[in-house]
């Protein structure tokens, strides 16, 4: 019998941890509603935090030293470029404001800007993905203050993603890189509608249905609103060029994204979630996993 | 048990140099350390340890990465067993075996992981341009995997040392009579 088990044993062992992994997999890919996330997760998300936090921040203070003293070679030329460049941007935006004005919006703009106006918290990020097959991101920010499972991700430039996985002091966000990640979106041009896909080599498309020339190099590519994972009107990027070959009825369009992001240090956590992630996660519950991580914003 | 603790410490830590240094530069221009640390205790531990510490190492790895908790322990895992096929069939104390294994494992990682995330998350595409950068790393993976392996041996060695130490200094304090 001894020599029986230690026989199986080594095997037993092999069936044992990948049943294991596989049951961690799936209890990962459909979480319940309003549960907590893995309490390994959430103690291995705190240590790793601080850790990580410990080694970015001297590469990012020597990164400063460089950019901000020992690089600033043709900084007076480029000062003086952008001052221009600032005026004329100035002078454009008053025109705009003078044209709302004059068609009566701007007043219900701002009513509504007080209406969908949404916290934002800024938070470092303190890691990166160690598999280039994800491409996420760790912040020094969890859910002692409020973030939550679900919560879009933006910077100065745009959109960066979804927050996917919380403890206390840390959470890991999904960038719009990954090639999980899909977000309903629009063309402010033309209003044309489609879905951003990250493609997973740090480039994202914009598929779209086909009707006439509706998509041109240069649009703008911003948040649809729709489904209510993320708000209306983020800036993800813009195209640069379409490509036709696809299929007759979709077509891809490459993108350039608005946010830098190789360079991405601090970010904000919008600290609302769209009524369908409250559905899918319980108001107050945290999970890992969104379902937007496989599915485009539930259709939207 | 004490070199597979110290292996799995260890292994942790490659994680978390990996962490930083695709923090640093990119992920595809690291070299899976967290792998090369499976291949190592492959190598040095038990069959047993060993498998108990990959499965470590992995999840160690999926904490850190945006993937299916258990995604990366699955992998190791089943890369932990190859590993002991492959050491059955060639001298993996060797230079360039040691490469040739590190080069290959890399890239039946790439593919390992992602035939889990179609299995499980039904997404995923590898574009064309992503070859290459699949097999910069797998290179410089292999590269690494000969002082991954020296490390191995000597961090075994100082551990099996200490031990030995250890008892001898045990065994002069019992009682003559």
């Amino acid at each position: 019998m001894n020599d029986f088990l230690r026989t199986i044993r080594l095997p037993l062992l092999f069936a044992g941890l990948l049943l294991l992994t596989l049951i961690f997999m799936l209890g990962d890919r459909e979480p319940a509603p309003g549960e907590e996330a893995p309490w390994l997760q959430s103690v291995m998300l705190e240590i790793t935090g601080p850790i990580q936090s410990l080694f970015t921040r001297p590469a990012e203070w020597l990164g400063e030293v460089w950019t901000g003293y020992i690089a600033l070679v043709d900084v007076n030329q480029e000062n003086e470029r952008l001052l221009e460049q600032l005026a004329l941007l100035e002078e454009e935006n008053l025109q705009y404001r003078e044209a709302l004005v004059a068609s009566g919006h701007l007043a219900r703009i701002a009513r509504m800007r007080v209406d969908f106006e949404v916290p934002l918290l800024p938070s470092q990020v303190v890691g990166q993905d160690v598999s280039p097959w994800f491409r996420s991101v760790l912040l020094d920010r969890g859910r002692d203050e409020a973030v939550r499972s679900g919560m879009p991700v933006v910077s100065a430039g745009g959109l960066v993603g979804l927050v996917t996985a919380t403890s206390p002091n840390a959470s890991r966000a999904m960038m719009m890189l990954d090639r999980r990640s899909a977000v309903d979106a629009i063309v402010q041009r033309s209003r044309a509608r489609g879905i951003v896909r990250g493609t997973g080599s740090g480039e994202i498309e914009f598929i779209f249905m086909v009707r006439g020339d509706d998509v041109r190099e240069g649009d703008e590519i911003i948040t649809s609103g729709v489904s209510g994972v993320y708000p209306k009107g983020l800036r993800i990027g813009v195209v640069t060029g379409v490509q036709t070959e696809r299929s007759e009825i979709l077509h891809t369009a490459e993108v350039r994204p608005a946010v830098d992001f190789g360079r991405l240090e601090q970010v904000f956590v919008m600290l609302e979630r769209g009524p369908t992630l409250d559905l899918l996660f319980g108001a107050d519950g945290d999970q890992h996993a969104p379902p937007s991580a496989s599915e485009p914003e539930a259709g939207g | 048990m004490r070199s597979a603790i110290a292996w799995c410490g260890l292994g942790l830590f490659g994680v978390a140099i990996q962490a930083i240094a695709a923090d640093a530069f990119s992920a595809q221009l690291v070299p899976d350390l967290s792998l090369l640390a499976a291949l190592a205790a492959a190598l040095v531990l038990g069959p047993a340890e060993g498998m108990i510490v990959a499965f470590t190492l992995g999840l160690g790895s999926d904490m850190v990465s945006g993937s299916l908790l258990g995604q990366h322990a699955f992998v190791r895992v089943i890369e932990f067993v190859m590993v002991r096929g492959f050491a059955s069939q060639l001298d993996l104390r060797r230079f360039v075996p040691q490469v040739a294994v590190g080069f290959v494992l890399s890239l039946v990682d790439a593919a390992l992981m992602g035939g889990v995330s179609l299995l499980f998350v039904s997404a995923f595409t590898v574009a064309w341009n992503e070859i290459g950068g699949l097999l910069a790393r797998a290179l410089l993976t292999g590269a690494a995997a000969p002082a991954v392996g020296q490390l191995a041996r000597a961090t075994t060695a100082w551990l099996s040392e200490t031990e030995a130490r250890r008892e001898m200094r045990l065994e002069t304090r019992r009682p003559v009579l």
